[in-house]
Parts: C-alpha cells; sequence; structure tokens
C-alpha cells in the first residue's frame, strides 16, 4: 500500500471524541417489557386515559409483530426483555435558568461542543435538550409563546395540550406501522412537540439534543411536528451518545404534518457512537420518520446528515397528499469501520403535480456497508408528479461497499420520474492531482470530501452546516500531521 | 536545473524505468518519444512524485535540491508542474475554488503574501482569455463533465497560472483536434523563457511541429536510447519505432 | 406461431435469393473478382441467419415482419434534377458531395474532382482489389459488432450497389465535410437500398461525414439498409452526422459500427424526422485507452411512425469516456424507443460513461419505451444513466401565453428548446442551425395537422 493510502486510512481511523459518561442520579424501571410496564410508564407521566389505551394498544399488536430484516444490515438478535424502557433523571428540574441546571448535564453539554448560553446568545437558537428520557431545560419558551408557538417536551404537551396530541399522535405514523414504531408507542417516554399556528412563521430555528445516557437504556423518543396553514418552522436535530460496550436500541418516531401552504424543513446531524475500530458496541438507530404534506402546496424538507450509530435503517418519507405539495430529501450518509446504513426516503405521490426531490450522498470507509433504498410511489391519481433522484456514492479503500436500491412505482403516466445514480472512488489519484497543484494532504482531503457533499451541505441551516462539515472532518479525517 | 542521474524505478517490483539520464538547462525544451510501455508516463510522474512508483536507484537534483526527497506538494512549491495525461475529476469543486486554492497555498509556501479576491479575479481572467476558455467554465466542478479537449486545456490554464520552473506534459496533445493543439501549443510556446524549462511527453510527432523542441529522446524499454534534435521526430513519424528497437536490442545484444 | 413466422421468413428468403442472382449478374464481376466472392460469403451468412423477432430482448419493441414481407428489388439510377439538388445545400456549409438515387451512386451529380487532398475515396468493388485494403474491409465486418449483429448487416454486404470505401491519411484534416446524399425516387417496384460506407481513418486525422437520407415526392415504399463501419486509429477524430427525412412509408434500418483506439474522439449526431418504422444500431467498441465518444441522437415522430434507437459501448480499456443523450418527441400514436447499452468491463478502469434519454410524449396514443442498461464490471470507474419521459410543461406554456405568445406557438417554442439540447452539441454551428431548422418545419407541420383535425 502506498503512502497516500495510508494516510487515507489514518484519516478514516479517528476515534470517537464523545465518548463519556455524565453522572447523574437516575430512576429507572427494571428491564423487561410486559402490560405492566407500560402502564407504569403511562402511570409515571400521568397520562390521560386516551394515550394509556393507546399505549396498551400499540404493545398488543407488537407483541403479534417480527422483526424485518429485509434491510442490509447484520447484527444479533435483540433481546427485548434485557433492556430498561424508562430511565428519569432523579432530580425533577423545574428551572427558570441555565443555572439551575445540574452542572453535570451543563458540562455535559459544553464537552459537546453546543454550550447552550452561547448557541442562546449567538445563534438565536431555543433549545429543547432531552437527557435520556425527559426533558430538563426549555428555553425560549416564552418568546416563542407570544406568538402561539408550542415548543416544549411531549409530556408537557400531553398535559397541557391533549386535544392537540389526541388529534395529531399516531395521524401519520400509526401506531402499529412498523415493528419498530409499535414499540415506540407503547413505551415513548418523551420527545419534542411542536406546533405552529396559522399564518406564523416561526422566527428562530427550534433545536433539540438527544442523548442516550443510561446504560442499557433503549431510548423512545417521540416527536410530532404540527404546522398549520401557511406556517413554516425549521427544526433541528442534533444526537450523540457516549461510548459504550453493549449496544443499545434506538427506536424514535418522528410525524409531521403540514397544512395547506405550510413549510416544515427538519434537519438531522447523527453523530451516535458507532461502535469501536473492531465493530464492537455501537447504536441500533432504527428511526421511523415521516411526514405528510396534508395541504395544498404544503411542503416537508428533510435533511440529514448521519455519520454515527452501528446500524442505521432510517427512510425519512413524505406523504404527498395535498395538490402541489413538495416533498424533499437531501442526505449525507458516512460508515467507517464495522458500520451499517440501510438508509433512504420514501415519496408517496398522492395529490395531483405533486413533487419531490432526492438528493443522498453515501460515504463508505473501513469495511463498512452503506445502502441507498428509496422508493418513489406515483399514485393513479396523482397526475403530473414529478421526481427527480440522484443517488450518489463514494468509495474509500477496497473493503467496504455501497449498494444502491431504487424502487420506482408507478401508476400514472403522466408522471416524470428521473434517476441518476453514481459510484466512484476517492483516491490517490485526486489526492496526487491536488497536493501536485500545492495543496496539503489535508485540505486536499477536505476539498474532496465536501466538494462531493456540497448539494447536501447546502440545504442545511448556517450553523448546522459548520456542525456537518467538522463531524465530516472527524469521522473521516482525524489528525493529519 | 535538472539533472537525473541513473534513474531506476519500479511499480509493483515489476522494473520499468532501467536507469534514465537526462540533463535539462534552463529554457530548454526536451521532447520524449518512444513506443507504449517504455516508461515515458512513468517518467513524468516521479518526477512529480506519485507514491505507488518506487525509485530503487539513482538521483534526481533539482535547482540544487534532492527532488527525491520531497513530498508532492513541496516539489510543487519549487516549481515543478505536470500536466497530467488523465487530469482527475473532482465533483463539487468549482474549477475557481481549485485554482485560487492553489495559487495561494504555492504563494504561502514561497513566503509571498495570498492574493487578494479583486486581484485573483483579474489574474483568472486574464489567463482564461488567454486559453480562449469561457469564464463560465470556472464556476463548473473540476474537471467534471469536461471534454478531452477541455481537460487539457485546464492543465495549460494551471500551467499559465502557476508558472512553474519546470513544466512537464504528460501527453496533453493526445486526442486533441488541431484548433485544441494550437491552443495548447500557443500556451507552451508564450510560457518559453530562458529561466523555464520543458519536458513534453508524447506519442505525436505532430505536436512537435507546434513547439519545436531543443532535444528529442527516445525511451525504450525504461531506457532513453537514442536523442537527437526535431529531425529525429520527423524519422520515427516516417519509419516507426521498429529500426530503433533494433538499435536498441542489438546494442543490448553486445 | 414459430411455423407461421418460419414461412414468412421463407418467403423473404425466396424473393432475397431472386434479388441477389440479379445483384450478382447487374454488377458483372466475374466469380474470381475479391468482391463477388466477399458478396457470396456475405449472403450465405445471411441465409443461414433468423431475421429478429419482437422474442430477441434488442428487438422487442420493434417488429420488422411488415419490412419482410414486401419482396423489394435493388433500385437503379434515376435522374434527380437540379431543384431537388440544391434542395439539399446545408446553408453556409461548403461540402464535398456524393450523391446516390435508389442505392445507386450518380457520379455526374458528385464531386469527384473535388475530392479533398489525402482523402483516399473509391468504390468497395474496386478498393478490394488491394489485397491490403480487402483485409482491412474483412476485418471490420468481421467485429461482434454488439447489437449490431443481425442479418441485416450481411444483407448490407451481400446487396450494396455502390459502397464507398474512405481513407483519411495519416495527420490529414479533411476541413470541408463529406456530404453524402441518399435519395430514394420513384419506381415500379418496391425498392430496397444498401447505403454501404467503410471509413479509416489514420493516425491523428479528422473528418466529418454527414449522411443524408431523403426521399423525394411520390417515392412510395422503399426499404433503406444501411450500413457503416468506421476505424479510428490513434488520435483520429470523426464526426458522423446522420440525417435522416424519408417518407412515411419508407423503413430504414441502419447499422453503424464503430472502433476506436488509443486517443481518438468519435462523435455521433442522429436527428431522425421522416420514415415509418425507424431502427438505429449504434455501436462503439473502445479496444484501447484515452479515447471519447459522444452520441446525440433526437427523433422526432407522430403519426404512426415509429422510431427505435439501439446503442452499445463497449469499454473494455481503462481511461475512456463516453457520453450519450438522446431526446425526442412523440405525437398521435407514434412509438418511440431508445435502449442504451453500456459496458464496462473489468480492465476499463477510470471509465466515465454518462448517459441520459429524455422523451416528451404528447398524446395519450403515443407510447415511449426506454431501457438503459448499465452493465458495470469494473470498482473504479464513474457511470450514470438517466431516462425521463414527459409532457410538456404546462407551467412554462403558461409563462410564455402570459407574455403574450399563443399557445401553438408557445408549444413550439418549448418543443424546438427540448431537442436543442441535444442540437447545440453539434461541432458544425452551420448543422446544429440546419437541424434546428428542418425540426422546426417538421414541428410545424405537426402542430398544423393537430390545430385543422
Amino acid at each position: 500500500m502506498s503512502d497516500s493510502m495510508q494516510t487515507l486510512e489514518q484519516h478514516t481511523q479517528s476515534d470517537y471524541k464523545y465518548g463519556f459518561s455524565s453522572e447523574i442520579d437516575t430512576e429507572t424501571l427494571p428491564k423487561g417489557l410486559n402490560e405492566d410496564v407500560v402502564r407504569q410508564i403511562s402511570a409515571k407521566k400521568n397520562e390521560p386515559p386516551f394515550l394509556t389505551e393507546w399505549r396498551l394498544e400499540a404493545f398488543r399488536k407488537w407483541q403479534e409483530m417480527t422483526e424485518p430484516h429485509w434491510p442490509k444490515v447484520d447484527y444479533p438478535a435483540i433481546d427485548y426483555q434485557d433492556i430498561i424502557y424508562y430511565a428519569a433523571p432523579r432530580k425533577k428540574p423545574v428551572l427558570n435558568s441555565l443555572d439551575e441546571a445540574d452542572p453535570e448535564l451543563v458540562r455535559t453539554f459544553e464537552r459537546l461542543g453546543i454550550p447552550l448560553e452561547e448557541q442562546k446568545i449567538l445563534a438565536g437558537v431555543a433549545v429543547d435538550a432531552v437527557l435520556d428520557s425527559v426533558s430538563v431545560k426549555t428555553t425560549y419558551k416564552e418568546k416563542l409563546a407570544e406568538l402561539g408557538i408550542i415548543f416544549c417536551s411531549f409530556s408537557e404537551a400531553v398535559q397541557d395540550h391533549p386535544d392537540l396530541v389526541k388529534k395529531y399522535l399516531g395521524s401519520v405514523v400509526p401506531n402499529h406501522d412498523n415493528y419498530f414504531a409499535a414499540l415506540n408507542a407503547a413505551v415513548f417516554s418523551d420527545g419534542s412537540f411542536v406546533y405552529i399556528p396559522k399564518g406564523v412563521r416561526c422566527p428562530m430555528e427550534l433545536s433539540t439534543y438527544f442523548r442516550i445516557n443510561t446504560a442499557n437504556t433503549g431510548q423512545f423518543e417521540r416527536t410530532l411536528i404540527i404546522a398549520e396553514e401557511g406556517s413554516y418552522v425549521s427544526y433541528l436535530e442534533g444526537c450523540t451518545a457516549p461510548m459504550r460496550d453493549e449496544n443499545q436500541l434506538h427506536a424514535a418516531v418522528v410525524e409531521l404534518i403540514a397544512l395547506d401552504h405550510a413549510e416544515i424543513k427538519y434537519s438531522t446531524v447523527q453523530n451516535w457512537y458507532p461502535g469501536d475500530k473492531e465493530g464492537k458496541g455501537g447504536i441500533y438507530n432504527f428511526v421511523t420518520k415521516r411526514g405528510l404534506c396534508a395541504g395544498a402546496y404544503s411542503k416537508i424538507s428533510w435533511t440529514q446528515v448521519e455519520t454515527g450509530s452501528s446500524i442505521t435503517w432510517k427512510y425519512p418519507s413524505c406523504i404527498l397528499r395535498g395538490d402541489y405539495s413538495i416533498g424533499e430529501f437531501y442526505s449525507v450518509a458516512v460508515t467507517n469501520n464495522f458500520q451499517q446504513a440501510d438508509t433512504g426516503t420514501k415519496m408517496t405521490h398522492i395529490g395531483k403535480n405533486t413533487r419531490s426531490t432526492i438528493i443522498s450522498k453515501g460515504i463508505s470507509a473501513g469495511r463498512s456497508n452503506n445502502s441507498y433504498r428509496g422508493l418513489v410511489k406515483v399514485g393513479r391519481k396523482a397526475d403530473n408528479a414529478h421526481n427527480f433522484s440522484q443517488c450518489d456514492s463514494l468509495l474509500m479503500g477496497d473493503r467496504c461497499g455501497a449498494h444502491t436500491f431504487p424502487y420506482l412505482e408507478i401508476e400514472n403516466n403522466s408522471a416524470r420520474v428521473e434517476h441518476e445514480a453514481t459510484t466512484s472512488k476517492i483516491g490517490e489519484d485526486q489526492l496526487f492531482y491536488l497536493q501536485q497543484r500545492g495543496l496539503s494532504e489535508e485540505d486536499a482531503i477536505n476539498m474532496i470530501v465536501n466538494g462531493y457533499c456540497k448539494e447536501v451541505f447546502n440545504e442545511l441551516p448556517m450553523e448546522f452546516a459548520v456542525e456537518a462539515q467538522k463531524l465530516l472532518a472527524i469521522s473521516l479525517e482525524g489528525s493529519v500531521g | 536545473m535538472l539533472h537525473i542521474k541513473d534513474l531506476q524505478v519500479s511499480v509493483e517490483d515489476q522494473q520499468i524505468l532501467r536507469g534514465i539520464n537526462l540533463d535539462v538547462k534552463p529554457g530548454e525544451v526536451h521532447a520524449i518519444m518512444g513506443p507504449n510501455g517504455s516508461g515515458k508516463s512513468t517518467l513524468a510522474n516521479v518526477l512529480a512524485g506519485r507514491e505507488e512508483y518506487e525509485v530503487t536507484s539513482g538521483t534526481v537534483q533539482f535547482n540544487q535540491q534532492d527532488l527525491l526527497d520531497m513530498d508532492v506538494d513541496e516539489r510543487a512549491h519549487a516549481g515543478i508542474f505536470l500536466a497530467f495525461q488523465y487530469p482527475v475529476e473532482i465533483p463539487g469543486v468549482s474549477t475557481m475554488n481549485f485554482l485560487k486554492s492553489a495559487i495561494n497555498a504555492q504563494r504561502t509556501a514561497r513566503g509571498e503574501a495570498e492574493l487578494n479576491p479583486m486581484e485573483m479575479l483579474k489574474l483568472l481572467r486574464e489567463k482564461t482569455k488567454l486559453l480562449g476558455m469561457d469564464e463560465s467554465f470556472l464556476k463548473r466542478s473540476l474537471n467534471e463533465g469536461f471534454s478531452g479537449g477541455e481537460k487539457k486545456r485546464n492543465e495549460m490554464l494551471q500551467m499559465a497560472l502557476l508558472e512553474p520552473k519546470l513544466a512537464i506534459l504528460d501527453e496533453t496533445d493526445s486526442g486533441l483536434d488541431i484548433d485544441a493543439l494550437k491552443i495548447v501549443s500557443d500556451a507552451v510556446n508564450q510560457l518559453r523563457s530562458p529561466d523555464r524549462s520543458f519536458i513534453i511527453v508524447t506519442h505525436y510527432q505532430r505536436l512537435l511541429n507546434y513547439i519545436v523542441p531543443d532535444y528529442v529522446h527516445v525511451l525504450y524499454q525504461g531506457r532513453i536510447v537514442k536523442s537527437g534534435n526535431k529531425d529525429l521526430a520527423l524519422q520515427l513519424e516516417d519509419q516507426g519505432y521498429d529500426w530503433i528497437k533494433a538499435e536498441a536490442e542489438a546494442a543490448l545484444a553486445q | 406461431m414459430s411455423i407461421v413466422l418460419q414461412d414468412k421468413q421463407a418467403s423473404t428468403r425466396e424473393w432475397l435469393e431472386e434479388n441477389f442472382q440479379q445483384t450478382l449478374t447487374d454488377h458483372q464481376q466475374g466469380t474470381d473478382h475479391p468482391h463477388a466472392g466477399f458478396r457470396r460469403n456475405a449472403f450465405a451468412r445471411l441465409q443461414s441467419m433468423d431475421f429478429p423477432t419482437r422474442r430477441d430482448e434488442d428487438w422487442k419493441y420493434t417488429s420488422v415482419n411488415r419490412i419482410l414481407i414486401t419482396p423489394f428489388r435493388n433500385g437503379s439510377l434515376s435522374s434527380v434534377s437540379a431543384a431537388e439538388l440544391a434542395n439539399c445545400q446545408i446553408p453556409g456549409l461548403e461540402t464535398t458531395r456524393m450523391v446516390f438515387v435508389n442505392g445507386v451512386w450518380d457520379q455526374s451529380l458528385s464531386d469527384l474532382d473535388r475530392v479533398p487532398e489525402g482523402l483516399i475515396l473509391q468504390p468497395v468493388h474496386q478498393a478490394m482489389e488491394d489485397p491490403a485494403v480487402r483485409k482491412w474491409i474483412e476485418s471490420q465486418t468481421a467485429r461482434p459488432g454488439g447489437t449490431g449483429q443481425n442479418a441485416f448487416l450481411p444483407m448490407n454486404l451481400a446487396f450494396a450497389q455502390s459502397g464507398l470505401y474512405l481513407r483519411v491519411g495519416r495527420n490529414i484534416a479533411v476541413d470541408k465535410p463529406l456530404h453524402f446524399i441518399y435519395f430514394n425516387t420513384s419506381e415500379d417496384q418496391p425498392h430496397f437500398s444498401h447505403p454501404q460506407i467503410f471509413l479509416h481513418a489514420e493516425r491523428s486525422s479528422t473528418v466529418t461525414l454527414i449522411e443524408d437520407h431523403r426521399a423525394l415526392a411520390g417515392a412510395g415504399t422503399c426499404f433503406t439498409n444501411a450500413a457503416a463501419w468506421v476505424d479510428l486509429e490513434a488520435n483520429a477524430q470523426v464526426h458522423h452526422y446522420r440525417m435522416q427525412q424519408q417518407n412515411l412509408e419508407t423503413y430504414q434500418i441502419h447499422n453503424t459500427l464503430v472502433n476506436q483506439t488509443r486517443d481518438s474522439v468519435y462523435n455521433s449526431y442522429v436527428v431522425d424526422l421522416g420514415g415509418r418504422i425507424i431502427r438505429n444500431n449504434l455501436s462503439v467498441e473502445l479496444a484501447e485507452s484515452n479515447t471519447e465518444t459522444h452520441f446525440y441522437g433526437t427523433y422526432l415522430a407522430n403519426g404512426e411512425q415509429h422510431m427505435d434507437n439501439q446503442t452499445f459501448i463497449d469499454h473494455a480499456m481503462p481511461h475512456c469516456q463516453s457520453n450519450e443523450l438522446y431526446k425526442g418527441i412523440l405525437s398521435d400514436r407514434a412509438r418511440g424507443v431508445f435502449n442504451g447499452k453500456v459496458l464496462v468491463r473489468q480492465d476499463a478502469q477510470k471509465t466515465n460513461a454518462f448517459q441520459q434519454n429524455s422523451s416528451l410524449v404528447l398524446s395519450s396514443g403515443a407510447v415511449m419505451d426506454a431501457k438503459p442498461q448499465l452493465e458495470i464490471y469494473a470498482d473504479d470507474v464513474k457511470c450514470s444513466h438517466g431516462a425521463t419521459i414527459g409532457h410538456l410543461d404546462e407551467t412554462s406554456v403558461f409563462y410564455l401565453m402570459s407574455r403574450g405568445i399563443p399557445a401553438p406557438q408557445a408549444r413550439l417554442l418549448l418543443q424546438q428548446a427540448f431537442l436543442g439540447e441535444v442540437i447545440r452539441n453539434m461541432h458544425l454551428e452551420e448543422m446544429a442551425n440546419y437541424a434546428l431548422e428542418l425540426i422546426a418545419i417538421k414541428l410545424n407541420a405537426v402542430s398544423q395537422t393537430i390545430i385543422t383535425s
């Protein structure tokens, strides 16, 4: 192997920088899952009877379902009775300011590089931080409240806005949608809730940082975002998890609803623990994310930068029911070492004149496997539907794999469906070329990778785009020279 | 300027260059010709510092420095420019961004100040015009979707911008039509100066009608087996390489 | 079913047999003339082959039955008026012209005195008297040829009345394009013709060839079975245009087989406007490294027209680049087919292969079948393909109308722009303008029939 290839390998062998575990007292239920556990979770959260019933219904259906194995991922069987389904910080915090937060928690965020104070001041971002399962801190709530915007933890929403929750919960992802969504419906502990009233343009990016913390705690968040007629919201989700030896299951559900002329932009930077270089440990990230463009001219846009998790199984989707509605999916998925990702999207065209765009950029390094799996479905009545898909794969080294599985189901012949796919390899050629023109090796690699991901980074809000580039650098480059 | 002494090079344990000796003085143009697989491109790539070629013996001095001891980018900073036989495509990186980065990296390495955006733009405009290229091409991704001719012209643009001390052209004329060939030749001829040298690796004598070399060398089986002036190239065009091969093999047999 | 088919082909073989004897007699070539032997070999090969049926994957969407049931005869020379000839002038472009009528070379109308220096142009039967050339021709016809391998190739070789052999000498850049005009005119019986070109571009040479297929008024049912073999030596550049304006009763099958060696560039530009059934097989073998290949195709079909483009690019060596862009417009009950195959063999690392096919389908009776196929066995390559089938963008029509442009004109503009994206890649501006003009004329005619019916 030549020197430049070795350097390339070094770049792809950097260590996970967020591997620490903060010591906060937690109150946990015993391991295992049965109807009692579901009832206890619901009771601990003081939920209304409709929700308890909804959870139990989901649990009963889940018991009849089997775990899906069609994704191109490979992992040992999960023992669902060996998981703790509820953990909450023992100090029930009711905080007015950051000073009142657990200092350990604040330090955790600081080590993550997201100091709340700084973000509040500099970026004007409202942060709803979830530590394990119960939200402990919400900022900017009052300011948002003036506009009638509700941005709170899911638990609070259940207490304060039960009608909204009842109306929309499960309306996009039913409680029996799939195996992991049903599991989530039965045991979800908390998450975020956003409601944007009619005609309101949310003046700031809403942001939540999730963190999986307690060992062996499956994390089951649930996010519900409702954008009323003519409203707009941009929501940022960032995820980091500390290093653990055992795999941790993460099965979240995100539901988005956009009514007439409403727009939701949902951005994710996912950097959960990917496991070590031998493939040990890491997060199983089995997520159901779906948006419903319910109204005419509504728009839902998913942007994701996925660098973490040992296994990612995730297809943020759009149901384009409203006429002239628009769905978008922009994704960068990076896998290294023994990571596996099977990710993509589903665009379901139901309304007339609907449009969807899919831009997927996969980067595979080490011995990882990276698959794009996407469905474009045009229903019988979806006249003049238009889809554009572009799926690119970049290989670093020759022991990794890139796979593309596009599915096109077109039932209306007025549809215009475009699909492009490329597979290329970053290698000595590109590096040598740039270096021959005088660039250093590190600059050369940065230039190549960022160039490749440019179309997706362009879709991210500014502060997230910077973080995404940093993450990519960490995942692929490490310290040069 | 450049002194190559007994240069021997292997790729994957197979010996390609078997002892090259070549002196290039400032201002000279050397053409290197030879049949397929004779080692022409290997020589060009070794001088630029390509890693997978292993130098097993010999020395290369470039302006009193040991060239073989320098990294690829250090050689570029020292004034070595390689016009690639296969210019590399880099998606998403605009040609403009790339050119700026390269120019400023080299200036910084030489201890000169970086060009400010206005100076940069002026320089880029001037040189693109010189090469008969449309400015819109600066916005396109580096070499991506370029035709063969555009790629080669882009190489010449980079040469004009970076103003190297030694430019090595590796089959820059291959696949070009007459018009593009003239543009490439003009770019070289305009840069010819008493302190700048060229090594031109080519497969086709046609190029040498436009860029008249001081010396023509024939590479065969990893050695320079014959040297002469431009007439040698004409002789090769007429008679092919068989007589050279025969001569070389006869010499070896002795 | 298969019996019926065999019967059909049997009757075809009968009229071919009769014709072949006639062809040999017509050309009065003694049995010892190399071309006669060459014809006989080709005819023997034709007899041993079946004509393609729709059960052959490559002919799935195009049936040649309609062609084969007509007992065609070889055509003969008839006069073409000066006005008709003037009509073929490509505005602003000076060319060296060769004229063929019903498959026969009309030397009196051809620019024989203006054959460019460095170019050898001879009838195939004459060229074959030189053993070296004969060997070269035989090596060309022996190529496997990808999708081009079909019974129509030996048919062309057996029946061609006026095949031409072209050789462009080393380092020669032929600056005036060669313009080959193939007329079909009225004859007593349906006739077939076999335009045939062997083009040998030597090292570092450059040449532009324009094939121009057209029918004069009243030509009736014809079958043009054209074939071209193009061999590019190192560093050669060939621009190959094919403009097709047959009448609506004419069938045309065109096989082009190209072989590229190192550093060569081959560009194909195809404009199909006329014909009842049109089938193009374009096949390129990239035998050495650092080649460049561009295919630009357009098809504009209405009524019952059927236009089928099959392309095949065989990447066998590293560092080659191929690029295909085919676009077409279909209206009424027209049918379009695009089947583009790109094979990237194991040794063909650093290949760049792009392919795009887009069609506008303007009525519910029109059909487009697109089948892009990428077969990749090398791991360090960049390949992409795209296929779109869609309608005219009504938002754009609305936009133009809102600026005062009447709807029919707005639609025309957009259709021209759609095909213009392909046409503007033509390396000769005069050819691009000419093609756009022909397209505009046809689009106008089509829109007139829609308005009046």
